[in-house]
This record gives structure tokens, C-alpha cells and sequence, in this order.
């Protein structure tokens, strides 16, 4: 047993600054799944409609914003020839991907600090499993979006197929985001607070309801800033066929990946503490 | 002599006292404190000594601990609480780093403090074997492997696709033991598990370690039960104040934390480790023979307890629980349950309980938990307040039977009287 064990595992205290142990993550790929498992099992247990939630929760909040801000607000005369629904859709779904995902791995450490406290393993996963549960409601959700576009006739272009790489671009930046708030919950929990608080600032400074027409032009460039504006654009463009605003993705995109550096070199210095302040 | 498995030098852990904040400061000069400190960073002369007042703010957890471990010891680790017990298996299980020295590891460790960690109760039993099970660091394919023995071990087969939740406590305790125990680790770590569970899963925590053990494992103790140390332990470390003070055998160690072993006799005025309302104080305790000297089998014995009060002249009571290696509550009694006790007790004072009965216990090592009383309230608790010895005495029989097969022994007579066969079956009698 023991003959096969050559390698001396060293616990010394971790000074200044510390390259991401990847390798290591990787051996705890089988945990970080079954985390994100379990947070899904356990999502809809004990509720008679189960994960139609999934479909409801979306297919409401489109419904009741397509009345409100486009027929009453009459946002609908804004977008040009699009049905403000798909419109509208188009874009709410990557945002409450984006905002979902910030709130569960914000939350992850503080939620599982009884294992934090008395369990080895690469802290990464927390934050990193609890984008697992968001995802798999944006798989959900999607589907109703294909239902609109069938509903108001619309084709799918060729753009589709940046679908995936904006998918990869929002779960970079709320994972930048929620590794830092993550790991800033552990020591301040005022955070709890901060968070859905700045998650609603968040949604009325990024295009989701209205064009980013409507805001004046030479304050735009600041739209794409937020991480979010460009992709949400470029995603709305795919979905509905119309040009895909490149330069402002570029902006968001590189955005994105900083925030995403960022969150890791953070979260990496922080982890060292977490199991004493948590 | 076995390959070192475990290679601690230096080892420290040192713990901020007050949390983030210095309470004695207001925002105010916490802000201008703090940047003052990133000033005199950026100038590049940050001070290096740190005044009285910050040092006093730190506190040692494990102060230089420097130990060897080979492969197959058992090691005991025991110390008062703080000590630093806890301390260093968080630091060998990698929960938290050392703020100073090293340790080097070699083999997979697991760690039966972490019982149930990770159980979420809207999961079924199943789903929760396969999630505390990668928790603890097994593979998917070494739970498929495992996973009948794990619920067969348990013994909840008929549950196991009920949420955890609708389980009884001692059912997930079982589930979660039965897990931990198909770990297999080259080192296992257990911290204080005697403490929680009733004393079926004790007696497994017991019977587990002995298999890891005996199959060539390191087995890492920390626990406040000395007898339980001196029966499994191949070795004993004692930490106080986060040092190492005494490392070697455990018939030697464990006399140096038990205060004056021989005279079964302890001082309890100083111990830092007690609960209650404080109301009294357990000064000093002594379990003796009646005669004085050492407590034997079969003959009656005597605990004597010194006592202050801040209720002088009013009934108190003295309760004792006898812990036993594979059983912390072997036996009980507290004066309340007997008839005569003095109504009036003074100030400062010694309580003499004598057993009426004779002494019962299987020859070995017993600790002590005691307690002073008033009124239902528990006033002063002391936890493995003294350890003592029940010797053979001339009760030269015992030896015969080798492994201790119970705690307690049954006073009994045996008689013997001639029976009339057929009358031992009047109901066949009668039916003929």
C-alpha cells in the first residue's frame, strides 16, 4: 500500500503570490460535478411542478416585462421591426444566466462553510459548481426562446453559431464577478446584501429592455464597458439575424476576460484564509 | 523500523485574536491606523517589530511543534482544550496553512472528524453515499465499487431511497460512519468522534480504528479519554499551549496531563476546561480504595471532592460519570438519586461519597467526568476531571479471561438444587 506512495505532500504556509494549481483542479473534476449535481437534484425537490419552474419563471417575467415595458411603456416602437417580445427575450435570458450565476457562486463559500471549515479540497470548485444549477436553467429557458422565434417567424442565420462562444463569454464574467464576491462574502457579510442590490443597478445599465440606441451616442462606448452590454447585443443580434455589433463585443469580451484574471488571482490569494475567518 | 509518514518541524498556527477589527478603536482611527501601515509600506520602512500591544492580539494556536510519525504508529494526541489538538490535524488535513514551519505528508489521508460533512437531507440515502463519498475524496468508481458494503454496513437498506431528512439522527450518524469507513486512507485522522454518537457507534469508531491499525495503517487520536488512548495507542504526544511536552509511550504520557496519576488524586482549581453557571467550583478530587489505597476489584472504594460555594448552607449535589475506553458512560450516580444527603453544605467544604457496594469495574483505566449541582443547574463540569486504575487485587481469576468482555461485572450467588425430572415440564404432565 504504502510502497506505492513515493511523493511527499508539503503543507507550509503560502506566501505572496501563488500560480493556480490547474492539476489540482483537475483531480477534483469528479466533487466539482457531483456539487453541481446535487445543487440541481435538490433545486425542485418537494415542488409539485418540479423543474417546469425552469420554463415558468422565464416564460412569466417575459410576459409580464412585454406588457409593461413594451405595450404600456411602449418600448415596442423603439426596436425597429422586431416583436419587442423576442426582443425583449433575446436578451433576458443570457442576463438572468449572467445574474443567476453571480448570486449562487457569490453565495457558494458561505453556504458550504461546514465543509469549508472540514474538508481538503481546491476552493475554486465551490464557485466554479455553483454555475452548474444557472446553466442548466438557461438550457431550460432557451427552449422557450426557440418557441418564440418559431412563433414570430423568425429564421436562424449563420450567427447562431457565436452562440457558444457568448455563452462562454457570460460565464466568464460572472464568474470573474462571483469569485470576487465570493470570496470577499467570506469575510464581510454585507456582501449577501451588496449583491442583489448591485445585481438590479446592473440589469437597467445593460440593454436588455430597452435598444442601446436609446441611450445618446456618445455614451455608448461606456454601454460596452459593462461586460455584459456587448454580449447581450451580439447575442440579440444572433438570435435575430441583424448585425452583430463587433466593435462593442471586442470591448465587452476583453472586459470579461479581465474580470474574469482578476477574479482568479484574487480568489487565489483569499483562499488561504478562508477556513479561518468563515 | 517503518518508513516516517508523517514529518512535522516547526509547525505554528498563529490566530489574530478580536477578528478584523481591533474593538478598542473607532472607525475613525482604525481608517487612519490603516493608512498610516500602507504609508509606511509604500515608503518602503513597513516597521518590523510590532509594538506590545499587536503582539498581545496574537495568539499561538501551535508554537514550533516538531514530531516524526512512521507508518502503522497509532498515535494518541492529548492535551486540555486549546491546546492545539485540533490545530494540527486542521493543518494535516489541509484545511488550513501553518503560519510558520512544515509538514510533509506521504499517503492519502482521510479524517473521521469530517462523519456526515457534506450530507445534504432532501437527498436520498444513495444520493448522499455518492456525494459524502467524492467528499471525502473517493472516486465515482471506488463508491460503485463499495457501495453495497457501505448500505449493508449501515443497515438501512430499506431507506436508502428515502431523503435523508425523514431519517432518524442515529440512522444518518450510522450512514455517514459507514461511509467514512470504507475510506482507505494510508493515514486516518480522528478527532474527538468518542464525543458524539450513543455508544453502538462508539464501540465502531473503537473496532474501526483497531482494523486500520491492525491492516498497517497510521492512525492519528485525538481525543479527552485517556482510558481510550492507553488501550489503542502505540504512542502518546502531549501538547499544552501548542508545544509538544511530553512524546513517548502512553503508560508515560498520559500520567504527566493527568494531574499526580498515581494518588488518583487531581487538582481541579486551575483546569481552563470546564462548563457551568459558576456558581460553585470543583476544587479537587480523589478516587480511593476505602482504605485509601488503590482501588480494587471487589472491594468498596471511595471518591472524595473538595468544593467552593457562593451559596453556602444550601443543598448541592455531586454527579460523576466512569468513562471506559470503548464506553464513555460505563457508570453513573448522582447524590440526588440517593436518599440521605446533608441539606447544608458549607462554603468551602469535602464531600466523601463511599460506595456502598464493591467495586464492579473490569480491571483497567477509568476517567472521571464530575459536576457540582444546585437546584437542576449544572454549577460546575469538569470533563475527564481524574483517571484512575482498578488493579486485579488477589482476584487472580481475571487474568484467565484475557480480553475484557464488559465493563461492569454482575454481583451474583449461585445455588444449586435437586430437581424431580418430570416437574420440570408440569404443562406436559398434565396434558398426558
Amino acid at each position: 500500500m504504502s510502497a506505492s506512495v513515493t511523493t511527499w505532500k508539503v503543507l507550509k504556509p503560502r506566501k505572496g503570490w501563488q500560480m493556480i494549481d490547474f492539476g489540482r483542479l483537475w483531480q477534483f473534476r469528479e466533487l466539482m460535478g457531483m456539487l453541481a449535481l446535487r445543487d440541481i437534484k435538490v433545486r425542485y425537490k418537494q415542488a409539485a411542478l418540479g423543474a417546469a419552474w425552469a420554463l415558468i419563471q422565464p416564460l412569466t417575467m417575459m410576459v409580464v416585462m412585454s406588457l409593461f415595458f413594451g405595450r404600456f411603456a411602449q418600448m415596442d416602437q423603439k426596436v425597429g421591426s422586431v416583436p419587442y417580445p423576442i426582443f425583449l427575450y433575446a436578451a433576458l435570458l443570457p442576463w438572468t444566466f449572467f445574474a443567476s450565476s453571480i448570486t449562487a457562486s457569490a453565495n457558494s463559500l458561505v453556504a458550504n462553510a461546514g465543509m469549508l471549515r472540514k474538508i481538503y479540497f481546491p476552493r475554486l470548485i465551490m464557485p466554479l459548481s455553483a454555475t452548474g444549477t444557472p446553466l442548466v436553467d438557461y438550457a431550460m429557458a432557451f427552449i422557450i426562446l426557440l418557441g418564440l422565434m418559431g412563433w414570430y417567424g423568425v429564421v436562424p442565420t449563420a450567427a447562431f453559431l457565436l452562440l457558444p462562444v457568448l455563452v462562454g463569454l457570460t460565464i466568464m464574467a460572472a464568474l470573474g464577478m462571483g469569485l470576487i464576491l465570493s470570496a470577499v462574502t467570506v469575510k464581510y457579510r454585507d456582501f449577501r446584501y451588496v449583491v442583489p442590490f448591485m445585481l438590479q443597478v446592473w440589469f437597467f445599465v445593460t440593454p436588455v429592455i430597452y435598444p442601446n440606441t436609446m441611450v445618446p451616442e456618445r455614451w455608448q462606448w461606456a454601454l460596452s464597458l459593462n461586460p455584459m452590454g456587448g454580449t447581450i447585443e451580439a447575442f440579440r443580434a444572433s438570435i435575430l439575424g441583424t448585425p452583430i455589433p463587433w466593435a462593442s463585443l471586442g470591448i465587452s469580451a476583453s472586459v470579461a476576460v479581465v474580470s474574469l484574471l482578476v477574479g482568479l488571482i484574487y480568489f487565489n490569494q483569499a483562499e488561504r484564509h478562508f477556513a479561518d475567518v468563515v | 523500523m517503518n518508513p516516517i509518514v508523517i514529518d512535522i518541524q516547526n509547525l505554528s498556527k498563529k490566530y489574530r485574536l478580536g477578528g478584523h477589527f481591533q474593538l478598542d478603536q473607532t472607525l475613525p482611527e482604525m481608517v487612519s491606523a490603516k493608512t498610516k501601515a500602507l504609508w509606511q509600506r509604500l515608503c518602503g520602512n513597513a516597521p518590523k517589530v510590532q509594538t506590545p500591544s499587536e503582539m498581545s492580539k496574537d495568539f499561538m494556536a501551535l508554537d514550533g511543534v516538531d514530531m516524526q510519525i512512521r507508518q502503522g504508529e497509532v498515535v494518541g494526541i492529548i492535551g486540555r482544550n486549546g491546546a492545539g489538538k485540533s490545530t494540527l490535524l486542521k493543518i494535516l488535513s489541509q484545511i488550513t496553512d501553518p503560519s510558520d514551519g512544515q509538514a510533509r505528508i506521504r499517503g492519502r489521508v482521510a479524517s473521521l472528524l469530517e462523519v456526515g460533512t457534506g450530507f445534504h437531507p432532501e437527498l436520498t440515502g444513495r444520493e448522499n453515499i455518492y456525494l459524502n463519498g467524492s467528499i471525502l475524496g473517493m472516486t465515482r468508481k471506488e463508491i460503485d465499487a463499495n457501495f453495497d458494503n457501505i448500505v449493508e454496513y449501515s443497515g438501512i437498506e430499506k431507506f436508502i431511497d428515502t431523503p435523508v431528512k425523514r431519517y432518524s439522527s442515529g440512522m444518518s450518524v450510522r450512514l455517514a460512519f459507514s461511509i467514512a469507513a470504507h475510506l482507505e486512507p494510508e493515514i486516518l485522522i480522528i478527532d474527538e468522534v468518542l464525543a458524539v454518537g450513543d455508544a453502538a457507534f462508539q464501540h465502531r469508531c473503537i473496532g474501526r480504528m483497531q482494523e486500520a491499525a491492525g491492516s498497517g495503517r497510521t492512525v492519528l487520536f485525538v481525543s479527552h479519554n485517556m482510558a481510550a488512548v492507553q488501550t489503542l495507542c502505540t504512542r502518546a504526544i502531549l501538547l499544552q499551549d501548542g508545544k509538544v511536552v511530553a512524546d513517548g509511550k502512553p503508560d508515560e504520557v498520559i500520567p504527566l496531563y493527568l494531574n499526580d496519576h498515581n494518588k488518583k488524586t487531581a487538582a481541579l482549581n486551575d483546569r481552563s476546561d470546564r462548563t457551568g453557571t459558576e456558581e460553585a467550583r470543583l476544587l479537587k478530587c480523589e478516587v480511593t480504595g476505602l482504605d485509601g489505597g488503590d482501588i480494587e476489584v471487589g472491594k468498596p472504594w471511595q471518591l472524595r471532592v473538595k468544593y467552593k460555594t457562593n451559596f453556602p448552607n444550601l443543598r448541592h449535589d455531586i454527579g460523576f460519570c466512569i468513562a471506559a475506553a470503548d464506553n464513555p458512560r460505563a457508570s453513573f450516580l448522582a447524590t440526588n438519586m440517593l436518599k440521605e444527603v446533608p441539606q447544608c453544605w458549607p462554603a468551602i467544604g469535602e464531600v466523601i461519597i463511599e460506595s456502598e457496594q464493591p467495586c464492579m469495574l473490569w480491571p483497567g483505566t477509568y476517567s472521571l467526568d464530575l459536576a457540582i449541582h444546585r437546584e437542576g443547574r449544572v454549577c460546575d463540569y469538569v470533563r475527564d476531571a481524574v483517571s484512575f486504575d482498578v488493579s486485579l487485587g488477589s482476584q487472580t481469576v481475571f487474568q484467565s479471561m484475557g480480553r475484557r468482555p464488559a465493563t461492569m461485572l454482575l454481583p451474583a450467588e449461585v445455588k444449586i438444587h435437586p430437581v424431580n425430572e418430570i416437574s420440570v415440564f408440569p404443562s406436559l404432565e398434565q396434558a398426558a
